[in-house]
């Protein structure tokens, strides 16, 4: 007949790592050994196993969408970023189209008024320009007066140039 | 975790999607209250992305996650006893909707040769027995469990050494058998598979 080993207390609290195959090779051969011979012992594992396997009956857990949208949703404000909403992007991206289409029909306005402006309004600057070399020599032509004073001028010149010529 | 660290944001919301059910399901086991445990991930969720920055891949990033799981649940814990001054009375219903293990246990003490139980009724019962361990080995016994963690990885979570968490899981296994025992000698449950 078979000899009853009895469990020590350190083997009895080794069961359950035993169960969890996390005790050393060599203590694992020992508490085999008693429960090889114990009943006792062998109830206490079954038990401890059954009653392990009991506590796999807990529910498991699923949580819904709204969890996880509630969950990025803090993580979103934690950042200091606005909640990204489809709706509101559209709304901006149209306000800024409209915006720049504002922006680009100004400008053509205002440079073709700028250009009409410079064709058909008159600039007194630049027709002083225009006239520079004749107001250079205004009060020459002034001095000669009207165009038969000039011609009788030119006649008398011509003379003088033919005697002053030698001969 | 890495890529969340390096500022991908997507990465963070797979880490969520990838982690929620199996955080949630530990804590409503730690906290027995599904909408705590729910704000509990939450806070977890969040305390990560936040210190991001200083994140070092020293362990898996599950021990990391359970880990701030356990000390926020230990703080709100903490918070609670302080207001626990006031009690209220005890509801009609479990903390988990079903009904209460002692209302269980008092229906059926006069039944016990014969009686059967119900999945719901076995649940609670079970919830009552992890109830009665102590806050360490109620989450140690739910990362052995239902995360299937090593004892290493289980000491790493609770900031305990490998001998101290064999001692723990120990008592806990013993206390949970001491409760449950007569469920299944008496063949009061059987698992359905």
């Amino acid at each position: 007949m078979a000899k009853i080993i009895r469990m020590s207390k350190e083997q009895r609290e080794n069961l359950v790592a035993y169960l969890d195959g996390e005790l050393e090779d060599q203590a694992a051969r020992e508490l085999e050994q008693v429960l090889a011979s114990s009943p006792v012992a062998r109830h206490d594992v079954d038990m401890l196993s059954r009653t392990w396997d009991l506590v796999g009956e807990l529910p498991g857990v699923s949580v819904t969408r709204e969890f996880t949208s509630k969950t990025l949703d803090s993580i979103a404000a934690s950042r200091g970023g606005p909640k990204v909403d489809p709706d509101a992007v559209s709304k901006n991206a149209r306000r800024v189209l409209g915006l720049v289409i504002s922006g680009v029909i100004l400008g053509t306005a205002g440079t073709a008024g700028f250009l009409a402006a410079n064709r058909w309004i008159p600039n007194e600057a630049e027709e002083i320009l225009n006239d520079y070399e004749i107001l250079m020599e205004f009060d020459k032509y002034r001095e000669v007066g009207d165009l038969e004073n000039l011609r009788k001028l030119q006649e008398f010149r011509e003379f003088s140039e033919t005697d002053d010529e030698p001969r | 975790m890495l890529r969340v660290k390096k500022g991908d944001d997507a990465a963070f919301t797979q880490l969520v999607t990838a982690y929620q059910d199996r955080l949630v399901g530990v804590l409503t086991h730690l906290v027995s209250d599904r909408q705590g445990a729910e704000d509990l991930a939450q806070e977890v969720f969040l305390k990560i992305y936040r210190s991001r920055h200083g994140y070092e891949p020293t362990a898996k990033f599950s021990t990391y996650l359970f880990r701030i799981a356990n000390n926020l649940a230990s703080n709100r814990r903490r918070d609670r006893g302080r207001k626990r001054e006031v009690n209220l009375p005890g509801s009609e219903s479990g903390p988990l909707g079903g009904p209460a293990a002692e209302q269980v246990l008092a229906a059926s003490s006069s039944q016990m040769p014969t009686r059967r139980f119900d999945r719901t009724e076995i649940q609670s019962v079970v919830q009552d027995a992890l109830e009665s361990l102590n806050d360490n080995q109620r989450m140690a016994v739910l990362l052995n469990k239902f995360e299937e963690m090593s004892y290493i990885d289980i000491a790493a979570t609770l900031d305990l050494s490998v001998p101290a968490v064999k001692s723990l899981l120990s008592r806990a296994r013993e206390n949970l058998r001491v409760k449950l025992e007569p469920y299944v000698s008496q063949g009061h449950w059987t698992p359905q598979g």
